[in-house]
């Protein structure tokens, strides 16, 4: 059921809102089940679209950690996040055995597990802190990261956005990285965020220059010109006008 | 119509007076015979402020045209806006910088302008931080330009990123922001809450290196600036103008936009705080009883952070765009229709109650310098043609004048009270002696570039903003001070206004003149 939702449905319409560039598409067909996906996260557009250029194979066995505080917080909203997406709720606020138990055993059942590290979506477009959790994890199940970097869907629908502006993004995918014998969480975190930062530059740039020892930014700017940023943020005045309605949907917090 | 200021002579029947007190106020009751100052209420605001920015933008004043004439796909836009020390407190959003900023983005998009960058001109100040750019900016500008790279904050010791522009006539030496110089076109956003303001400052100082600010920010201008909030009387400005012609005649093209406020300073919550005392209804005594009460109770720590997050409801009574001193003009008329009133006569003795905000600590700890920056260095230059206090006088001061600093704002402050004010107080001696090594202090200024610290001669300049009142009075004293750190300071302190009344008797004569400057709100004297 699922499967079919996300085949026919979120999928096509995730791929025409977005106009995915995949880069380096090659190293999922080489893929085993269990990973751990790895993305930075610019949007609620991310989650459909990782799993919009994964194969069948690995979509039809992924499942996407999200924020219980926001994704789980109303009966309703946790049903469909997670008929529709495969959602499970990560706690953002308190760290819980409960989250991490039930991410783990979904992966030793065999279940790709995508994983947001910057913990939210990014308020400006930059790419945040990683935090630990997805490294914890994989030491933990032994199983390898593989980091994807999207660009492109914080100008579709950021976190700034009130509607969404269609437009083209670019999903780089990186080689799976596996955890070392004995290596600690904060080093594999370490490669995660240079990894991710070398698939950032590419998305702006190309694989060579990316690859750059004297690159300065853990992560790049975003590919389009302020004024392209400026112009799909033209009709929003967020701080003049009072809510008018109560808010229908989103977190209570 | 919005009442003008007045002086009130205390009598019989006037109920005790307000005081700010730091974190806290005081009620006291004056001597008969005192004078107090009180402000102007707010000028009424503008309804249409994004109608009159488009006005100020399509119909600049002096030798300027229209902006959207000045801009083409293929020119540089720098655009520089002041700096969190403005105004104070922050205003509730939309700050008026996000407003005018939105206004000359949305035209240079429309020209298709793509080099653009925001610089906050923070000239030595501390770099601001996210949360405070965002209130500044507003969102739709911070996420447009922050995540490209095109939001930057001065940096006066990126010695690569300065130019040196020319000297003045008198050896001055103006060296700048190179990227706000070599761009196309400098549009320069203010915010005018005191005289002291805007005009040539606004470039000459918040876009300079140390080496160009050191010419005007000393002790002898200082003492010669009669007052600097008094633009045509003030040396600081005369230095500042001086290099602003400097940056005139090598070519850098200006686009000055002022906007000035009315002094709607405090939010309804905190009402009693912007009415006369006799006018004080139920509600008014109620919440200054309810707060007083309370704010003894709260820890400072406390106190500071519910202070430090009220922001002020203040109205735009002014947008003028174009050529900088004619626009600087119009927005000094606004300033001082709004601020100033007429006062005859000096007094021996000058009362103020300091607030628990200046422009250095926002979001911070007021420590004791910036106790003395703000009593002697602000508001008794808060006067045209002169002081309030006469030559010789007393000025008394309330404020706890805790020894507390913050350590990541105002980290060369600590050090200056303890190496500095414990060997001398005499602002030549400290100039002449200890300037120099603090200023060029590595630590500091590492500190100052990849942190959030004021630099490490910002100590300095607030001992030196206070050198003219130095000069011209014959005490401080700090009522309610700390007293070891008001000794500090060099100065007494007294535990109740009629112990700090006796003590300023012993100076002036037994039958003082006393006059209390009610602010804030901002009040300017136009003394006779």
């Amino acid at each position: 059921m699922r499967a079919f939702l996300l085949d026919s449905s979120i999928a096509p319409l995730t791929r025409r809102l977005t106009h995915p560039t995949i880069i380096n598409a090659a190293v999922l067909d080489t893929l085993e089940r269990p990973i751990i996906f790895v993305a930075n996260h610019q949007s609620h557009l991310d989650t459909p679209l990782i799993l919009a250029v994964l194969p069948p194979k690995l979509r039809h066995h992924t499942v996407v950690g999200a924020g219980a505080d926001f994704f789980f917080d109303r009966r309703t909203k946790g049903f469909f996040s997670s008929t529709l997406l495969g959602a499970i709720p990560i706690d953002r606020v308190r760290p819980s055995r409960a989250s991490a138990e039930l991410a783990t055993q979904l992966l030793e059942d065999g279940w790709n597990l995508v994983l947001f590290p910057e913990g939210a979506r990014t308020p400006d477009g930059l790419t945040q802190e990683l935090k630990s959790g997805a490294a914890q994890m994989a030491i933990k199940v032994g199983r390898p990261v593989v980091p994807l970097f999207i660009d492109g869907t914080y100008e579709i629908f950021g976190k700034a956005s009130d509607r969404i502006h269609p437009g083209s993004t670019t999903i780089v995918i990186g080689q799976p990285l596996v955890p070392h014998e004995g290596e600690k969480v904060s080093d594999l975190n370490d490669r995660i965020t240079d990894a991710l930062g070398v698939l950032g530059r590419e998305a702006a740039t190309d694989f060579f220059t990316a690859r750059q020892p004297d690159q300065a930014l853990p992560f790049p700017a975003p590919s389009r010109s302020w004024v392209e940023a400026w112009r799909t943020s033209e009709h929003r005045h967020q701080h003049e006008e009072p809510r008018r309605w109560p808010k229908m949907f989103g977190s209570r917090r | 119509m919005p009442r003008p200021g007045f002086v009130l002579e205390v009598d019989r029947a006037t109920p005790p007076t307000l005081f700010w007190h730091g974190e806290s106020f005081r009620l006291e009751r004056l001597p008969r015979g005192s004078r107090i100052l009180y402000p102007p209420e707010p000028l009424n605001a503008i309804e249409d402020v994004r109608g009159a920015i488009e006005a100020a933008l399509d119909h600049p004043v002096g030798e300027a045209q229209p902006l959207s004439s000045l801009l083409n796909p293929n020119m540089s836009l720098t655009i520089a806006f002041d700096d969190v020390s403005l105004p104070l407190p922050q205003m509730t959003a939309p700050d008026i910088r996000s407003l005018v900023i939105e206004a000359v983005l949305e035209r240079a998009a429309e020209a298709g302008v793509t080099d653009v960058v925001l610089i906050a001109a923070l000239a030595l100040h501390r770099r601001m931080t996210e949360s405070e750019l965002r209130h500044a900016l507003g969102n739709r500008v911070y996420n447009a330009l922050a995540p490209r790279g095109q939001l930057t904050q001065h940096d006066a010791e990126d010695k690569q990123n300065m130019t040196v522009v020319g000297e003045t006539d008198r050896g001055e030496l103006v060296e700048l922001n190179r990227r706000a110089v070599e761009s196309d076109l400098l549009v320069y956003v203010n915010i005018n809450l005191v005289s002291m303001d805007g005009g040539h400052k606004s470039v000459a100082t918040g876009l300079a290196s140390y080496d160009s600010i050191k010419f005007h920010h000393n002790v002898d201008t200082m003492v010669h600036s009669r007052s600097f909030m008094d633009r045509h009387n003030s040396e600081l400005h005369s230095s500042n103008w001086r290099m602003g012609h400097v940056i005139k005649d090598a070519g850098v093209k200006i686009f000055q936009i002022e906007t000035t406020l009315n002094t709607a300073t405090f939010p309804e919550s905190f009402r009693f705080l912007s009415r006369r005392e006799w006018e004080w209804n139920l509600r008014d005594r109620a919440s200054f009883i309810a707060a007083s009460e309370a704010l003894k109770k709260t820890p400072p720590h406390l106190a500071r952070q519910i202070f430090q997050s009220v922001r002020s409801p203040y109205g735009v009574t002014g947008i003028t765009a174009g050529e900088v001193e004619a626009v600087h003009e119009r927005t000094l008329e606004r300033v001082y229709q709004q601020q100033l009133v007429r006062v005859d006569g000096q007094s021996d003795i000058l009362t103020l109650g300091l607030p628990f905000i200046g422009p250095y600590n926002v979001n911070s700890i007021m420590n004791p310098i910036l106790v003395y920056c703000l009593g002697l260095g602000y508001l008794f230059n808060m006067y045209r043609n002169k002081p309030l206090v006469r030559k010789g006088g007393v000025v008394i001061l309330s404020h706890p004048t805790r020894p507390e600093f913050d350590p990541a704002f105002h980290p060369s402050y600590v050090d200056f009270f303890d190496q500095v004010l414990t060997e001398t107080t005499d602002p030549l001696v400290i100039e002449s002696k200890y300037e120099e090594s603090f200023a060029r202090d590595p630590w500091y200024i590492h500190l100052y570039r990849t942190g959030n610290a004021y630099h490490g001669v910002h100590p300095f300049y607030m001992w030196y903003w206070g050198a003219h009142a130095l000069d011209h009075l014959g005490g401080v004293i700090i009522l309610g001070g700390d007293p070891k750190a008001t000794r500090r300071l060099g100065f007494q302190s007294a535990s109740t206004m009629a112990d700090a009344l006796e003590m300023a008797r012993s100076i002036v004569g037994s039958d003082p003149s006393i006059t209390h400057l009610h602010s804030p709100p901002l009040v300017m004297a136009d003394v006779y």
